[in-house]
């Protein structure tokens, strides 16, 4: 009931617009040539995910984005928990991090190109690269998140070592934790997005670029409406975790 | 249990000075007392009580714990001034902390401290987050977890200070009435003269710093106290001679009724 609620409110500025689109298209008041009806595109998509075109695409797409987030998350994160526990790594990496999170990542690329040539491997670095800074940023904010007398409760109650890590700076640091994995989310489709673009045919980018070439609009469409769709259900994804693993915070908002 | 202070000596090196917080401060608790330590705003007691607990080291003297014979207990615990409850716990299982630390089954702490819940008003309640709560509640809460690990000594460091006047004299009530069926010793920190002279057997007042102790106070009001009898002409004594102490302006009725 609550969550069908839910569902309406994120999904009538959308579908409105599509309806919109669709009466404006059908009247000719949109040229179709660059504006085909909403459910034409829908139709295209249905023969593309058909003849497995569309698969190939997501699965480059998806491949990069999922594997560089996992190596570049894990690895922030270990950087920035080392950051905050130990003051001689924040004062060494700090300055670093934070100059390297307002760099635009996609200027290291040209590089990476260089080293690893034309293939996945700078693609997924990439796309890695940009999650790190982001985790380990906040990483470090999340170990200072738990503060100082969440342990010490814990510790007058006679908390071994390792219930203090389940028990206390588990739970205290993951909100912030969540904060970072979602930008993170954001981050590495940009720049996964983008590199293939600059560098492939394949994948997403691929299908949407060689779809401008070949002034297939609706194929085009098709592309767009995917990505805008991956972005969603990855943000729902770690919206619905994070309602499993951080209740104390959710219950609240309802 | 008893714990003891001797020649404690405390700094702490701030970015370009060093602050002297305690200086030659001894004290030492008795079996089943109620002690209570006064003393000015920022003169060190929440550190004289993270010393007591062993969160800190002093940078100089000695705490000592002094177990007595029959001791079932060897805890020293503490509640702090602010954010005692986990956030990311419901209340029974905060409430219940202390006992899964020491490996009690669920369902055993889950009963014990129902009992608990139930005799400060807050059965039905159990599955709710702190932040659901009032700070009165929640201090509610950090008492039972304490009293549910029985401690040999309870360092309470001003529970009762972010509370509405009501509240805290309900908190007192029910803070005496725990510590009456616990028997245990009590350190409790407070700004709050009136409220050291209701619930002690013994004040001890704290210089500004470097602080030690410069004065103390037995109170032999009998129990059970009630906070709403009105106070004998001694407590009000015993007041005004605090208060001196703490270099006070002592009002007129006071002065009058010494
Ligand atoms: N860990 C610390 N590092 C530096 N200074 C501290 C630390 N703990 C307390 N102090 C200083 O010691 C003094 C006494 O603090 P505190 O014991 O909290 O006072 P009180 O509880 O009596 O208000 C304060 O000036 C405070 O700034
Ligand atoms: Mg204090």
């Amino acid at each position: 009931m609550n969550s069908l609620r839910q569902v309406a409110w994120a999904l009538w500025v959308p579908l409105t617009a599509l309806a919109v689109w669709q009466v404006l298209a059908t009247y000719g008041v949109l040229n179709s040539l660059f504006f085909p009806r909403p459910t034409e595109i829908v139709r295209i998509g249905a023969e593309m995910a058909v003849n497995g075109e569309l698969y190939v695409a997501l699965q480059s797409t998806l491949q990069n984005i999922l594997i560089g987030y996992v190596l570049g998350c894990s690895a922030g994160l270990a950087c920035g928990v080392a950051m905050g526990r130990y003051a001689a790594v924040r004062r060494s990496l700090e300055t670093v991090i934070a100059a390297l999170y307002s760099t635009p990542k996609l200027s290291l690329f040209p590089l990476l190109l260089l080293l690893f040539g034309v293939n996945d491997v700078p693609r997924i670095l990439i796309t890695a690269i940009a999650c790190f800074i982001v985790l380990a940023f906040h990483g470090q904010d999340a170990v200072d998140a738990v503060g100082r007398t969440y342990p010490e409760v814990a510790a007058v109650y006679g908390a071994t070592p390792s219930m203090l890590v389940r028990k206390v700076y588990i739970p205290a640091a993951l909100p912030t934790l969540f904060t970072g994995l979602r930008l993170a989310v954001g981050r590495a489709m940009v720049v996964a997005i983008s590199v293939e673009m600059v560098s492939s045919n394949q994948g997403l980018s691929g299908l949407i670029w060689l779809s401008w070439q070949s002034f297939a609009v609706e194929k085009l469409f098709v592309g767009v409406a995917i990505a805008g769709l991956l972005g969603a259900f990855f943000h729902v994804s770690l919206r619905w975790l994070e309602k499993r693993l951080i209740p104390w915070k959710t219950v609240a908002a309802g | 249990m008893k714990l003891r202070c001797t020649n404690l000596n405390q700094s702490f090196s701030g970015a370009n000075d060093r602050v002297e917080v305690l200086r030659d401060l001894n004290l030492e608790t008795r079996e089943r007392e109620f002690l209570t330590i006064v003393g000015p705003s920022g003169c060190g007691k929440t550190t004289i009580l993270r010393l007591l607990a062993g969160l800190a080291k002093p940078t100089d003297g000695l705490v000592e714990r002094l177990p007595a014979a029959g001791d079932q207990s060897d805890r020293v615990l503490m509640v702090f001034q602010e954010d005692n409850l986990f956030p990311w716990l419901n209340l029974i299982d905060n409430a219940c902390f202390g006992l899964e630390m020491q490996g009690v089954s669920r369902e055993d702490r889950e009963r014990r401290c129902r009992i608990w819940m139930e005799r400060v008003g807050l059965a039905g309640r159990e599955k709710a987050y702190p932040h659901e709560l009032s700070t009165g509640m929640k201090q509610r809460v950090a008492l039972i977890r304490a009293f549910l690990s029985d401690p040999a000594v309870l360092l309470l460091d001003e529970p009762f200070a972010a509370l509405d006047y009501q509240t805290r004299l309900r908190m007192q009530h029910d803070l005496l009435e725990l510590w009456d069926e616990s028997n245990r010793s009590i350190v409790f920190v407070t700004h709050d003269v009136d409220e050291g002279i209701f619930l002690s057997d013994r004040i001890l007042v704290l210089s500004n710093r470097p602080s030690t102790v410069i004065e103390e106070f037995e109170v032999r009001t009998p129990r059970p106290r009630n906070a709403g009898s009105a106070p004998p002409t001694e407590t009000i004594d015993l007041k005004r001679k605090i208060l001196t102490a703490l270099q006070l302006p002592v009002g007129k009725a006071l002065r009058a009724a010494g």
